[in-house]
């Protein structure tokens, strides 16, 4: 489905990231795997380090330190915005939203609309879609988007498969009512027949967390995860990427009325540099229009890879300089989601260390 | 040795393959092999192969033969 948005911008970003770095080399440590072979994926699919959140940190803690710290500098103001949108797959109860928790540890105002979506990959891209939609009503002025997960913590250490290239992070974006904004323009599907392809089998209520659940099992393939782990389907995302996103972006651009040599970046969602390379390949974008250096310097802390990837990766230009940006997010669900839009000059533009 | 096999034998890392070897005595058949063969197959050839098709496969022939009809059959 298409969507368009007129007279809106997005005004601001800041990313945090937890200090906390880890290397593959150390990580290797953990695995059922000879460390020739383990060197052999390290450089293929493009892993160095990547950043993981200290035992019990919750997404709230990275929310709150990140809004004290624009506050702090004058560069959002905690009257300023009438909707506060976090999309979080690792929210830090099932009862309240965290969105809610975070309202209140910032005593934010009541007359505030405060919502969690549960969204993965794309969810940027969703939680963009959404926060355009709520700043169509007159009484909305601004929206404050949070994107955020700590899922190493649902991660096993001896998983080859996922645990060197997950990362945690979050990000806070501003997005502001603008009568002379160019349209936005995005496509977004979904098919839930895939949705195990990535998943965390055990912990909501289809199969409650128990002491069965929490064993580590050799999943037949030297890796070990229990089912209260992430486990994802490495050759079914790869084929999903490779079918669907090429032709998506087609799709956006006609709807937009665009060609590709209009696009200064493809500004995308970070499962690892093999995988990006390998669409860019089919895509026939240059490496180059198509960064996917994040998930080498941070991993991939699943939606937050993309205003990660515009802060490391234009943060010295954005806040000066107009782009054009194709974004896209692609992944868990399975959903697929893209957006044509006017990037910059930006407010700000920062990814700060927890 | 076909152009199939010779794709598979550079994924795995040695001089030769034959139809009848039994690709789960090779250290080097791992996930990480199995995705960079696909990608391979895939850049090459246009096909896609499901995780669950690759976990029938026991030879190297089963892999080229499958490889094969999907390309006679156009995915």
């Amino acid at each position: 489905m298409n969507f368009v948005f007129t007279g809106k911008r997005l005004a601001g970003l800041l990313t945090v990231l937890p200090a906390n770095e880890r290397k593959f080399v150390d990580d290797m440590r953990n695995f059922d795997f000879p460390e020739s072979r383990s060197l052999k994926l390290k450089a293929v699919m493009g892993y160095d380090r990547h950043r993981v959140v200290a035992e019990g940190v919750c997404v709230s803690d990275l929310a709150v330190f990140g809004m004290r710290s624009l506050f702090d500098r004058g560069l959002l103001g905690p009257d300023d915005f009438d909707a506060l949108v976090l999309v979080t797959q690792t929210p830090d109860y099932f009862m309240p939203p965290t969105s809610n928790v975070i309202q209140g540890r910032l005593r934010l105002k009541h007359d505030l609309f405060c919502l969690d979506i549960n969204q993965g990959c794309a969810g940027f891209l969703v939680g963009l879609i959404e926060s355009f939609l709520l700043l169509e009503q007159p009484s909305i002025r601004r929206v404050v988007l949070i994107n955020g997960d700590v899922v190493s913590r649902k991660v096993s250490m001896k998983d080859r498969n996922s645990y060197p290239l997950i990362g945690d992070a979050l990000s806070i974006t501003v997005l502001d009512k603008s009568p002379d904004a160019p349209p936005i323009h995005a496509n977004l599907q979904m098919n839930g027949e895939k949705c195990e392809a990535l998943m965390i089998p055990a912990g909501g209520f289809r199969t409650p967390s128990s002491p069965e659940t929490a064993l580590l099992r050799d999943v037949g393939d030297n890796n070990h995860r229990s089912q209260d782990h992430l486990v994802m389907d490495g050759t079914a995302v790869f084929n999903f990427v490779q079918l669907e996103v090429p032709p998506m972006i087609d799709r956006l651009l006609e709807f937009a009325g665009a060609t590709r040599e209009s696009i200064d970046y493809y500004l995308f969602h970070q499962p690892n540099r093999f995988m990006l390379q390998k669409l860019a390949d089919k895509m026939q974008v240059p490496y180059a229009k198509m960064p996917s250096n994040v998930v080498e310097h941070f991993g991939n802390a699943s939606g937050v890879t993309i205003p990660t990837n515009i802060a490391f990766n234009l943060g010295n230009t954005v806040t000066s300089t107009r782009y054009a940006a194709c974004l896209a997010g692609f992944g868990v669900g399975l959903t697929w989601s893209s957006m044509l839009l006017q990037l910059g000059p930006l407010d700000f533009c920062e990814l700060i260390d927890f | 040795m076909s152009p199939i096999l010779a794709l598979l034998a550079q994924k795995l890392e040695v001089d030769a393959l034959d139809r009848n070897a039994v690709l789960a005595d090779f250290p080097e058949w791992d996930s990480l092999t199995v995705l960079a063969f696909l990608a391979a197959a895939h850049a090459e050839y246009g096909v896609t192969v499901e995780s669950e098709e690759i976990a029938r496969i026991e030879t190297a022939g089963d892999l080229e033969d499958l490889i094969q009809s999907k390309r006679q059959s156009h995915g």
